[in-house]
């Protein structure tokens, strides 16, 4: 249970927007990854997959602040 | 357009029939299409539900962490005080330890209250053998003839056995009363109204709302505001979900349980 407020040049910032932050750049990387490899092509809704797959990153990195 | 082409090359009919005829080996192709229409499908949902599961834990892990930006973390305080007084002999529970309902928290010195219970127990046995004398007495006197009891003394002793049983119907409540009070100090445990300030049976409460949480976490550290030194792993420790203090300095019971927890 370790979410500081970040200070971010001078504002605080709630944590779970750094993360948010964190978890989108990482899932750009994977949905690049998966775009260059035609993953994206075997799935039903590439949008609700991307988006979930969003959602496991986020959920990821939060469970693992919180427990650090 | 197909009919211009017809009539320019009306002789080219078969190779349209050729091209028409074309797609039949693509039929074959249509099963596996259908079976990646099942896995992707599955993927999708897979994916999507793994992400719900782990969205609402980490829901809950980050709603449920209490967090500050002024410094300061607004405590749900429930005060809770033992129904006994006396020295505590046991302490149970550690410091920020989680406690759940019904847990025992302290032990308070019996030895006062096993003696007092013993005391009434030796105080209904004389009103008992009182009563039962003075019921004797009653009913030899009203086997009597007037010649040798006045109708007044019958009486007298008549009511004189309903009022020594009364006496001994006092004793045994007496007896009860000590006797609870003596599993009282035994006992005192977190009550299951101990989340709820509104409740009765709460000696104080400070902070705002109504929180009701189903563990409360003690905390062994002196209580601010009964004159004691403030301790700072107080305000530490306000930062888990509930605390409880009880006075340790002093080693009485006054015991508080403090109670910060998510509102629900």
């Amino acid at each position: 249970m370790r979410f500081t407020e970040i200070n971010l040049f001078g504002v605080y910032v709630a944590p779970i927007s750094l993360m948010m932050v964190a978890a989108w750049i990482v899932t750009i990387a994977l949905r690049r990854c998966a775009a260059r490899f035609g993953l994206l092509r075997d799935v039903w809704h590439p949008a609700i997959f991307v988006f979930s797959v969003y959602m496991i990153v986020l959920s990821a990195i939060g469970l693992t602040v919180a427990a650090g | 357009m197909v009919d211009v082409d017809v009539k320019i090359r009306p002789d080219a009919e078969g190779e349209h029939a050729a091209v028409a005829r074309a797609p039949e080996p693509i039929r074959p192709s249509i099963a596996p299409r259908r079976r990646l229409r099942i896995f992707p499908l599955l993927i999708t949902l897979a994916t999507v539900a793994v992400g719900v599961v782990l969205g609402r834990a980490m829901w809950d892990a980050y709603m449920g962490a209490p967090w500050t930006r002024d410094g300061t973390v607004r405590v749900y305080v429930v005060t809770m005080a033992p129904e006994v007084a006396g020295r505590i002999v046991e302490l149970p529970v550690k410091d920020n330890q989680l406690v759940h309902k019904g847990d025992l928290l302290v032990v308070i010195d019996p030895t006062d209250y096993k003696i007092a219970v013993s005391l009434n127990e030796a105080a209904v046995q004389q009103a008992q053998a009182n009563a039962q004398n003075a019921e004797r007495e009653s009913k030899r006197r009203q086997e009597l003839t007037t010649l040798a009891v006045t109708v007044e003394e019958k009486q007298t002793y008549s009511s004189n056995a309903v009022a020594v049983q009364a006496q001994y119907q006092q004793a045994v409540a007496k007896l009860r009363d000590h006797e609870h009070k003596a599993e009282r100090a035994m006992r005192p445990t977190v009550r299951p109204d101990a989340g709820n300030p509104g409740a009765s049976g709460l000696a104080g409460v400070a902070g705002e709302g109504s929180c009701r949480p189903t563990s409360l976490k003690a905390l062994l550290a002196p209580y601010p505001t009964e004159g004691m030194t403030c301790w700072p792993s107080a305000f530490v420790s306000a930062t888990s979900r509930t605390t409880m203090r009880a006075d340790r300095a002093g080693q009485w019971c006054r015991l508080g349980v403090q109670v910060m927890g998510s509102r629900g």
